[in-house]
C-alpha cells in the first residue's frame, strides 16, 4: 500500500484528509499535528509523499521542510504543501521553496487523490 | 500806385535804357525814373547817381513835379525859392538844375522821368518834347509791367486753387457753377468739360440745399464770411461732407466763392470711435483737467450703474473706495508724462464695491482720457481657484515643459516641508530619490496635443532629507500654446499601511474561513460520497444540501479574495499566445454538464481565423465561464444559449446571448461593482453566485486592456454580455 505522511494542526482537517484518502484511493496514512511529530514519524518509516499545512502552531511547514529538506535521509521525499493562504503572493512565496506543489484548502476530499498523483507524476517527470 | 506793383522791384534794362536817352537828350549828368509814394521817392531807374535809391518825399524835387501835368523845368535851384534852402540843393548832391516830366499811370501821376545836374542849366523846346516822348515810353512801360504782374498773380492764383486740397467752387448769383477747382472736379467726379452747366441744384445734397442758399443770401446781402457744413453728391450719388466758408468774390461779376474742406472720412472716422464708444463694455471717459467727468460712455450706466446726469462733472476720486483714493490722486497727479495702470475698489451708483483696472493718461491740452475695466469676476474667478488650491489636501504644482516649479500650493509646501517659495524654480527630478524613474511627457514638435500620464508611484524626498512614497500625477494642460504640467503629489505613507493593514486582515480572515470550511466541505463530501458509509435517504438529502451551502460558501471567499487581490493589482497574468476559439471551446465544455441538466443548448460561432491573442487563457476562460453560467442561470430551460466571437479591428469581441429576462437599462452600468446583484430573492441555491463574478470579471478584462459591457439580446429579448480584448495590448497592472 502507498504510504502518505499528513501533518496539520487541526484534527477535523486530518481526520477528513485521512478517511478520503484511504477510503477513496487506499493510501496508507500515517497523521501527525505538528512540525516536529512529522520529522520524526518520517525517520521512522520514510513514507511516499508528505502532504503538509503551511501554518502550524510552533514550527510552521516552511521551516519543516526545510528541515526535512537538510535530513539526508529524509530530503529526497517528495513534499505537497495544503494551505489555507491562497493569496497569489502566498502562494508564490510557497512555491519556490522546494515542495513538487500546493494544494488549497478546501479541498474536495474525493478528488485530493487525483491531485496528489497528479503532482507526484509531474515531479518524477521533471 | 501799389495795385501796379513795381514799387521795390530790382532794376530792369528797357527803364535803365529809358533814363540813360533822357540823360543823352537833355545833356544832363543824372536821369531817373522816380516814383513818389506818401513817404519817399524811390528811383526805379537811376542813371549818373550810385548809391541813392531813395529820398523822403518832402525834399523830392518830383513831389513837386507830380503836382502838375506838364514838364517842370527848374533852371538854378538856388535861385528858386521852393528849392533854395533844399537840403539836396545846400548840401550834396547839391542839385542846381531839375526838369521832371509827370509819369501819369491810369489817370494818376506817380511819379516822373527827370533829370538833373549840379549847374544851372536849361532845355530848349525839343528837349523838353524829347523828355515827354521817353517819358510816354517809361508810361507804356509801367502799364505794360502791371498788366503782366497782374497776369502772373492770377496765374499763381488759378495755379494755387488748383494745386489746394479744398474744393473751391465760384457760383454765380443764378445758381450756376462758374468755377471749380481740380479738388472739387476730382473729389465729386467731375471732368472739367462735365462742370460747364452743373447748378447748386446737380451738387448740394436736397437736404442742405436750403441752409446753402441762405448762407448765400447772407453773402450777397454783404456779410463777410459764413461758416457752412454741408454735404455735397458727387456725380456717381455719393456723398462728401464738408466744411468751410462762403465769400463774395472780387471782380466784375458777382458771385459766391466757396471754400471746403472734404470731411467725410474724419467724420467717418468720428462716427466710428462713437460707435466703439458706446460700444465699449469698458467704462471710457474723458475727465477735465481737475479730473471731473465730461464725456464718458454707457458702459457706466450698464456695469456701474451711473446715470449720466450722476455722473456728468462729478470728480473721478468720489468712486473710488477711500482706501484707494491715495492711488488714485496720484496716478492722476502722473498721467501727464505717461500712461498710468493701477487696480482699484470703485463704487458702483448703489454702493458696492467693484475690481477696475484703470489706465489713464492726460493729453497736453489737460484732459483725462481713462479706460477701466471691471476685472472682479476674473479677481473673484482667480480668488475661488486659490481658495480651492490652498485648502485642497493633495500637493498641487504647476510645472513648465521640461519640469521645473512654477507654483506650488501650501498643501505641497507641507509634504516637502519647504516654503512654497523655495520650491519654485526646483526640477521635479531633483525632489526625487530616484530621479531617473520620473516620467515626463514626451517632448513632441509640432502640433501640441496634451498628454496624460498614468500615476507614478515615487518616493519623494523632503527638503529636511528625509523622503515619502508620493503618488505623483502628471497631466499636461495647453496654456496659450505652450504645455504647462499640474502635478498631483499625494503622500501613499497611510493609503500603503492601510492596504498593508487590509491584506492582512484579507490573508487572516481567508485563512480562519477556510480552515472549518474545508472540514465542513470534505465531511460533507465524504457523507454524499458514501464512502463513510450509506446514509438513509432523508439524510442523504440534507447532507446534499448542506454541501451545496459549503459549496456556494467556499465560492463566495474565493472570489471574494480573487476580488481583492486583483484590486491590489496582485493579479498576475501568465499571458501566452491564444487562439479565441480555444478559449470558447474551453469554456464551453466547462458548463456543459449544467447546460445539459437544465436543458439549455449552448451553441457557440467564430470568424474565419483571428490572430492569437496574448492573454492569460485561465483567467479569459474564467470570465466566459461566468458570463456562460449566468446566460444559464437565467435562461427558461429548453432555451438556448449562444457564444459569439468576432473580429474585430484590434482585437476580438466574445458575446454571450442569452434569452432571459434582460437587464433593465438603469442596472446595465451597476451590476460589474461587487455584490450587485440584480434579484436577490432568486435563491436557485444550484446557481447562486457571490455577487462578484461580473466585478471579476471586469477587473479580469480590464487588467487584459479590454471593455466589457451588457446590451440588450436580438430584438429586446434578453441580453447580450459581451467583453474586447485586443490583440495587443500592456498590461493595466504590473505583471
Amino acid at each position: 500500500m502507498r504510504s502518505l505522511l499528513l501533518v496539520d494542526d487541526d484534527p477535523a482537517i486530518r481526520r477528513i484528509a485521512q478517511l478520503s484518502l484511504e477510503r477513496s484511493a487506499g493510501w496508507s496514512v500515517r497523521v501527525a499535528c505538528d512540525g516536529e511529530e512529522a520529522k520524526r514519524l518520517a525517520l521512522e518509516s520514510v513514507p511516499e509523499v508528505i502532504l503538509l499545512d503551511v501554518m502550524m502552531p510552533g514550527q510552521d511547514g516552511p521551516q519543516t521542510l526545510s528541515e526535512l529538506r537538510a535530513d539526508p535521509r529524509t530530503e529526497g521525499i517528495p513534499i505537497v504543501f495544503l494551505t489555507a493562504k491562497v493569496l497569489p503572493n502566498e502562494i508564490a512565496r510557497l512555491e519556490v521553496l522546494g515542495a513538487i506543489g500546493v494544494i488549497r484548502k478546501p479541498f474536495d476530499p474525493l478528488a485530493l487523490s487525483a491531485q496528489l498523483e497528479a503532482l507526484l507524476s509531474a515531479a518524477g517527470d521533471a | 500806385m501799389l495795385s501796379l506793383g513795381i514799387l521795390d522791384t530790382p532794376q530792369e534794362a528797357e527803364f535803365d535804357a529809358a533814363v540813360r536817352a533822357a540823360a543823352l537828350v537833355c545833356d544832363a549828368p543824372i536821369a531817373l525814373v522816380s516814383l513818389v509814394d506818401r513817404q519817399r521817392q524811390w528811383f526805379k531807374a537811376c542813371y549818373g547817381l550810385s548809391g541813392v535809391e531813395e529820398t523822403e518825399r518832402d525834399v523830392a524835387f518830383c513831389a513837386h513835379a507830380i503836382c502838375q501835368n506838364a514838364t517842370l523845368v527848374v533852371p538854378d535851384a538856388l535861385l528858386d525859392p521852393r528849392f533854395a534852402r533844399n537840403p539836396l540843393v545846400i548840401d550834396p548832391p547839391h542839385v542846381r538844375f531839375y526838369a521832371g516830366a509827370p509819369l501819369c499811370v491810369r489817370g494818376e501821376n506817380i511819379g516822373t522821368l527827370c533829370v538833373i545836374d549840379t549847374k544851372p542849366g536849361d532845355l530848349s523846346a525839343a528837349q523838353v518834347e524829347a523828355l515827354g516822348v521817353i517819358r510816354d515810353r517809361v508810361q507804356d512801360l509801367i502799364e505794360a509791367r502791371a498788366l503782366a504782374d497782374r497776369v502772373r498773380r492770377i496765374m499763381i492764383g488759378w495755379d494755387l486753387a488748383e494745386n489746394v486740397n479744398d474744393l473751391i467752387q465760384s457760383v454765380d448769383p443764378d445758381e450756376r457753377l462758374i468755377y471749380v477747382n481740380r479738388a472739387w472736379r476730382e473729389t465729386l467726379g467731375y471732368t472739367s468739360e462735365q462742370t460747364a452747366d452743373l447748378t447748386l441744384d446737380d451738387v448740394i445734397a436736397p437736404e442742405h440745399r436750403a441752409a446753402f442758399a441762405a448762407a448765400r443770401a447772407e453773402v450777397f446781402a454783404g456779410a463777410d464770411a459764413v461758416e457752412i457744413e454741408t454735404t455735397f453728391l458727387a456725380r456717381e450719388g455719393a456723398e462728401v461732407e464738408v466744411v468751410g466758408s462762403l465769400n463774395l468774390r472780387p471782380g466784375e461779376l458777382p458771385a459766391t466763392r466757396g471754400v471746403f474742406r472734404n470731411v467725410t472720412e474724419s467724420k467717418r472716422g468720428q462716427r466710428e470711435l462713437e460707435g466703439f464708444f458706446s460700444l465699449s463694455p469698458d467704462l471710457l471717459a474723458v475727465l477735465d483737467e481737475r479730473g471731473r467727468f465730461q464725456r464718458f460712455n454707457p458702459a457706466w450706466e450698464e456695469r456701474l450703474g451711473y446715470p449720466p446726469a450722476e455722473l456728468a462733472e462729478r470728480p473721478l476720486t468720489t468712486l473710488v473706495h477711500p482706501r484707494d483714493r491715495d492711488m488714485c490722486e496720484r496716478a492722476l497727479s502722473l498721467a501727464a508724462g505717461q500712461a498710468q495702470r493701477f487696480e482699484c475698489r470703485s463704487r458702483t451708483y448703489t454702493g458696492e464695491d467693484r475690481w477696475l483696472v484703470w489706465n489713464i493718461r492726460q493729453s497736453s491740452e489737460g484732459a483725462f482720457y481713462t479706460v477701466a475695466r471691471d476685472v472682479t469676476e476674473s479677481r473673484l474667478k482667480t480668488a475661488r481657484l486659490e481658495a480651492v488650491l490652498e485648502g485642497a489636501h493633495a500637493g498641487i504644482l504647476t510645472l513648465d515643459a521640461s519640469g521645473r516649479l512654477e507654483t506650488a500650493n501650501r498643501a505641497a509646501a507641507l509634504l516637502i516641508r519647504a516654503f512654497p517659495g523655495e520650491l519654485v524654480g526646483r526640477e521635479l527630478r531633483d525632489l526625487l530619490v530616484e530621479p531617473d524613474a520620473l516620467q515626463l511627457p514626451a517632448e513632441r514638435s509640432e502640433v501640441f496635443l496634451p498628454q496624460n500620464l498614468p500615476p507614478q508611484d515615487l518616493r519623494v524626498r523632503r527638503l529636511d532629507g528625509t523622503s515619502f512614497e508620493a503618488e505623483i500625477a502628471l497631466k499636461e494642460v495647453e496654456v496659450a500654446g505652450r504645455g504647462l504640467l499640474t502635478c498631483f503629489v499625494s503622500d501613499l505613507t497611510e493609503r500603503r499601511a492601510l492596504e498593508r493593514m487590509k491584506d492582512e486582515l484579507l490573508s487572516t480572515v481567508s485563512h480562519e474561513l477556510r480552515t472549518p470550511l474545508t472540514a465542513i466541505r470534505g465531511a460533507l463530501s465524504l457523507l454524499d460520497s458514501g464512502l463513510v458509509g450509506a446514509l438513509p435517504d432523508e439524510a442523504q438529502e440534507v447532507s446534499k444540501i448542506a454541501l451545496e451551502s459549503a459549496e456556494r460558501l467556499h465560492r463566495l471567499v474565493d472570489d471574494l479574495l480573487d476580488l481583492e487581490s486583483m484590486r491590489a493589482r496582485q493579479l498576475k497574468l501568465a499571458r501566452v499566445a491564444t487562439s479565441p476559439r480555444d478559449l470558447v471551446e474551453t469554456a464551453c465544455r466547462g458548463i456543459q454538464v449544467i447546460a445539459e441538466q437544465r436543458g439549455i443548448q449552448v451553441t457557440s460561432t467564430f470568424p474565419s481565423p483571428t490572430d492569437d491573442l496574448v492573454v492569460d487563457p485561465a483567467r479569459i476562460v474564467q470570465v466566459l465561464t461566468n458570463l456562460l453560467g449566468n446566460a444559464l442561470k437565467f435562461s427558461p430551460a429548453g432555451g438556448q444559449v449562444r457564444l459569439r466571437c468576432e473580429r474585430r479591428e484590434a482585437g476580438v469581441r466574445f458575446a454571450v446571448v442569452d434569452e432571459g429576462p434582460g437587464i433593465p437599462e438603469d442596472k446595465r452600468g451597476l451590476i460589474f461593482e461587487p455584490f450587485e446583484q440584480l434579484d436577490r430573492s432568486d435563491n436557485r441555491s444550484q446557481m447562486s453566485g457571490s455577487g462578484l463574478g461580473l466585478a471579476i470579471c471586469r477587473q479580469i478584462v480590464e487588467a487584459h486592456g479590454g471593455g466589457i459591457g451588457v446590451d440588450p439580446g436580438p430584438q429586446g429579448i434578453g441580453s447580450q454580455f459581451w467583453f474586447e480584448l485586443p490583440y495587443h495590448s500592456e498590461s493595466r497592472h504590473p505583471d
